[in-house]
């Protein structure tokens, strides 16, 4: 495989590249439109649909509602999704095999069997909106962080924390001064995903939001079948740009996470 | 560092682990004294890490106990027991400094700041890395890696001292400088010690005494010269050194005794067969230290000219290993053992040996050890 | 969907890896109870809800909302449509992806970390976003057809949304990143010393490629189209938007439950998804090594 890829491999990469990449740039550009509707291409350039966002009650409150939601069910996530990796990779296989089925099932049911799901037994649980939605977000949080938690806890030396007992740490000092400062990138990679699961989800706060308490995607959703007013490209600017600096959080910390493990094999 | 006379009296009784995933141990007992420096010596997966992970209190035995200084200390949970390791892979913290990782164990003791700083900088010192308590453990060599390794486990006092293989990730030649400089830190400070190895030749160089492991068994317990002069059993004997070994029968031929084996007769030591004490008639094996035995071409004439008995066995050269020091010779022997015999390169005749050439093979037979063929199959 | 299902089977794999835990260890002490807390939470506040739906779709008001489902033809008719579509969808990431793959596989580093990044935004950012941006490229006024009509190669708009096209080119891009990712994985274990030992041996560029490199990557292949066919069959929002009157399976179930009120048989209609999704993964897991879905998203 020395020899370079060939010319119709390159452009056929590079037309995919554009499928991908294309409409996030369209969004964004026609955010920037001064003109009424979507029309392509814009009449002009000018930030007024940004204005208009920030002005809007309904698109800053649901903003609002959504970093909320998404920071406590992500919270959430990242403290029960840790311990139970803990318990996952440090006790008894067999326990392990179970649980790791039932911890992982809410990434293979769709989204809108969940939602129904949880229409109708959260209402049977007395649950208010708001305590709902964070309810459902957590639990479709947990597997991500359980995942990347569980894999950082592998791909920890096990003797770093014998020998923290060794030395005469307590199993609970032993866990927070040495394997959670070491898993700490994981931690915080899984609590990234868990947070933007939250802030994109849609199917299941369509179910369980109210007209009193919506979150950013719900009002998205709700314009999209109603308008063609441009402020909704602005916001999914804002969603997009707030998306990707998550990513590049995301691959700095798996780098970092990654050089620390290069390190302890040299 | 203060000495620590008097305490460190680790003893091992009965410990059995048969079941689950860790090598296997069974009813392994030893006795160690304060200031020992003990090796437990033996093939992977023969139960000394199990044992060391016992007395670390890593691991709870199925049946057996472990008594530090008079006390049962089974039960005590590792992080109370003050026994100081030092890892396979050194398990040094990658996010703290190196000082931060000496400090370590002080902290968890809740000793004062002014304290703890005294002693990590006395520790550093006793390894020569003083000057390198801010870098992180990933920014030393191997070998300080190691040092740093063995201050974390020292700076807390520790009656005794567990080290599991921990010179295997080193090169060579790092390997020897650093038997010799754990060997003097552990006689200053005065520490009982627990060392694991399969290197049998670091078992010889650093120990005061070594325990043979074999399946989960210890073989034997003793000295250095115990071990490698007078090895308790076949497994032992093999296992511990090069050695060429005849397997046979006692019998008594002449009013000597002798091991016939496949057709070769050994004449063997009084004392030696006195010492396993087993009866003409019983299963034994011979077994042959490289540098007691001689080698010269067959037919060259000169006769047992010294006061003592000789051992002589016909071969032929099948193979010739140079070495620098030493040649290798190995020989296929009448009755098919094969000897392993080591000479100096200019030695004489016997150093002109070739591939194909018929020699003889002799030892004083005072040099032949003898030992019962059971406690293990090969090395 | 952004990240669903990507990192589901990781675990799986990380179950194989396990470190030993004996019987008599102590330092372990039994830490399995750690696991409960957030056991609990999935058992409450996911798995009881679909034992609510199942319950519900066998007694609201009764199991015959089962035989309901078999016997209006139009449910069945859309459950296959659905598979149908999802099926082209999984063909039309294999066929746009798998190049692609094999492209990053080629070039040199930093080439490499610019087209992973190409995967990796549409895989991070908002599902809405993204199909919401199609809508501007689709419609009759949109992109696509304001320059095709500008350049002359039609008169008209063409329909590319309301319709099949739209769901299945929509969906194509949101779920592409879910087959470049485990391909690119397997690739990744494809030492190139083999093809210079093959091309050593006389074979041809296309000949090292077909037999040897193309093989070796299969089982990526088949975890990429596992991965996108399950996560597919359950789509809603893009459907939703893109697909106007073409009807998705998930999206009656939708009506059912929020616009008809038939609670039962809508949770009937659920659990028949959620079983064909089953038997997917059932049949799917016999062909692909579990540990061959760890596509990764991140380096």
């Amino acid at each position: 495989m020395s020899t370079r890829p060939g010319l119709w491999l390159c452009a056929f990469g590079a037309a995919v590249a554009v499928f991908l990449i294309a409409p996030s740039v369209i969004v964004v550009v026609m955010s920037f439109s001064s003109g009424k509707i979507l029309l392509f291409p814009p009449p002009g350039f000018g930030v007024e649909w940004y204005a208009n966002f920030f002005r809007s009650e309904e698109w800053v409150g649901s903003a609002l509602n959504s970093l909320e939601i998404a920071l406590l069910s992500s919270m959430l996530a990242t403290v029960l999704g840790t311990v139970t990796a803990f318990g996952l990779v440090r006790g008894r296989p067999r326990t392990a095999q179970i649980t790791n089925a039932i911890m992982l099932s809410p990434l293979i049911v769709p989204l809108v069997v969940t939602a129904i799901g949880m229409y109708f037994t959260y209402h049977m649980l007395g649950l208010g909106a708001y305590a709902g939605i964070v309810a459902a977000h957590t639990t479709l949080g947990l597997p991500y962080v359980v995942v990347t938690v569980a894999a950082s806890l592998y791909g920890l030396d096990a003797d770093l924390e014998l020998a923290a007992r060794n030395l005469g740490a307590n199993p609970w000092r032993g866990f927070f001064r040495i394997t959670l400062p070491l898993i700490m990138p994981g931690v915080a990679i899984g609590g990234i995903f868990a947070f933007v699961s939250s802030w994109d989800e849609v199917v299941v706060a369509l179910f369980l939001t109210t007209p009193t308490l919506r979150t950013l995607p719900v009002t998205m959703w709700e314009q999209t079948k109603s308008t063609v007013d441009p402020t909704i490209a602005a916001a999914s600017s804002l969603l997009t740009t707030f998306t990707l600096f998550l990513l590049l959080i995301s691959v700095t910390l798996r780098r970092f996470s990654a050089g620390m493990a290069k390190e302890r094999v040299a | 560092m203060t000495k620590n006379a008097g305490v460190g009296n680790l003893r091992l009784q009965g410990l059995s682990q048969l079941y689950g995933d860790t090598q296997g141990l069974r009813e392994a007992s030893l006795d160690v004294k304060a200031g020992e420096f003990i090796t437990l010596l033996g093939p992977s997966g023969s139960g000394k890490t199990t044992t060391l992970k016992i007395v670390a209190g890593f691991l709870r035995p199925e049946t057996g106990s472990v008594i530090l200084d008079g006390k049962d200390i089974t039960a005590v949970p590792p992080h109370r027991r003050d026994i100081g390791m030092v890892f396979q892979n050194y398990a040094l913290f990658p996010h703290l400094t190196v000082a931060r990782n000496v400090a370590f164990p002080l902290e968890m003791r809740r000793l004062p700041k002014s304290d703890i700083a005294r002693k990590v900088g006395a520790a550093l010192a006793l390894v020569q890395l003083g000057a390198y308590g801010d870098r992180r453990p990933r920014e030393l060599s191997g070998g300080q890696q190691q040092r740093v390794a063995l201050a974390r486990a020292l700076v807390f006092q520790p009656s005794v001292l567990l080290m599991d293989e921990p010179l295997g990730a080193l090169d060579r030649k790092l390997r020897e400088t650093m038997q010799i400089e754990i060997i003097n830190i552990c006689r200053d400070v005065g520490h009982t010690v627990l060392y694991v190895t399969h290197d049998q030749e670091e078992a010889l160089a650093m120990s005061t005494r070594i325990a043979v492991y074999h399946d989960g068994r210890i073989e034997q317990v003793g000295t250095p010269e115990d071990i490698y002069q007078r090895p308790a059993n076949l497994f032992v004997a093999t296992f511990v050194g090069e050695s060429t070994t005849f397997l046979g029968r006692i019998e008594q031929v002449g009013g000597q005794q002798h091991l016939l084996s496949n057709g070769v007769s050994l004449p063997l030591s009084a004392a030696s067969i006195g010492r396993v004490g087993l009866a003409t008639g019983a299963p034994a094996a011979l077994v042959v230290r490289p540098e007691a035995i001689s080698i010269r071409p067959v037919g060259s004439g000169a006769s047992n000219n010294g006061a003592r008995p000789l051992a002589a066995v016909r071969g032929r050269i099948q193979n010739c290993v140079y070495l620098g020091s030493v040649r290798k010779n190995v020989i296929a022997l009448e009755g098919g053992a094969t000897a392993l015999v080591r000479v100096a390169p200019d030695g004489g005749s016997a150093g002109t040996a070739e591939p194909g050439q018929e020699v003889e093979i002799r030892w004083d037979i005072e040099a032949g050890i003898v030992v019962s063929p059971g406690g293990g199959s090969s090395a | 969907m952004t990240v669903r299902g990507l990192v589901a089977e990781n675990g799986a794999a990380a179950m194989r890896r396990r470190s030993s835990n004996s019987s008599g260890d102590m330092v372990g002490w039994r830490r399995d109870w750690l696991v409960i807390p957030g056991l609990a939470v999935i058992l409450i506040f996911f798995i009881a809800p679909l034992g609510v739906m199942v319950w519900r779709s066998l007694t609201d008001p009764s199991p015959y909302n089962y035989v309901r489902f078999a016997d209006e033809a139009v449910y069945p008719r859309v459950l296959l449509t659905t598979l149908w579509m999802t099926s082209l969808v999984t063909l039309n990431c294999l066929l746009l992806g798998y190049p692609y793959a094999y492209l990053m596989h080629r070039v040199t580093r930093n080439w490499q970390w610019l087209l992973a990044m190409v995967v990796l935004l549409p895989f991070w950012s908002s599902l809405l976003v993204r199909t919401y941006a199609w809508t501007i490229l689709l419609r009759d006024g949109g992109l696509i057809n304001t320059v095709l009509i500008g350049i002359g190669v039609i008169d008209d708009p063409i329909r590319l949304m309301g319709n099949a096209t739209g769901t299945i080119v929509g969906m194509t891009h949101v779920l592409l990143p879910f087959m470049v990712l485990p391909i690119i994985a397997s690739m990744r274990r494809f030492d190139s010393d083999l093809s210079l030992a093959a091309s050593g041996l006389g074979a041809r560029p296309i000949a090292i490629f077909w037999r040897i490199f193309f093989p070796m990557s299969l089982p990526g292949v088949m975890a990429g189209c596992l991965l996108v066919f399950v996560l597919a069959v359950g789509f809603y929002i893009t459907p939703a938007i893109l697909g106007g009157r073409t009807a998705f399976f998930s999206m009656l179930i939708v009506v059912q439950v929020s616009r008809l009120l038939e609670f039962g048989f809508g949770s009937a209609l659920g659990i028949i998804l959620l079983a064909v999704i089953l038997v997917i993964i059932a049949l799917g897991s016999k062909l692909v090594r579990l540990d061959d879905l760890v596509g990764h998203s991140g380096r």
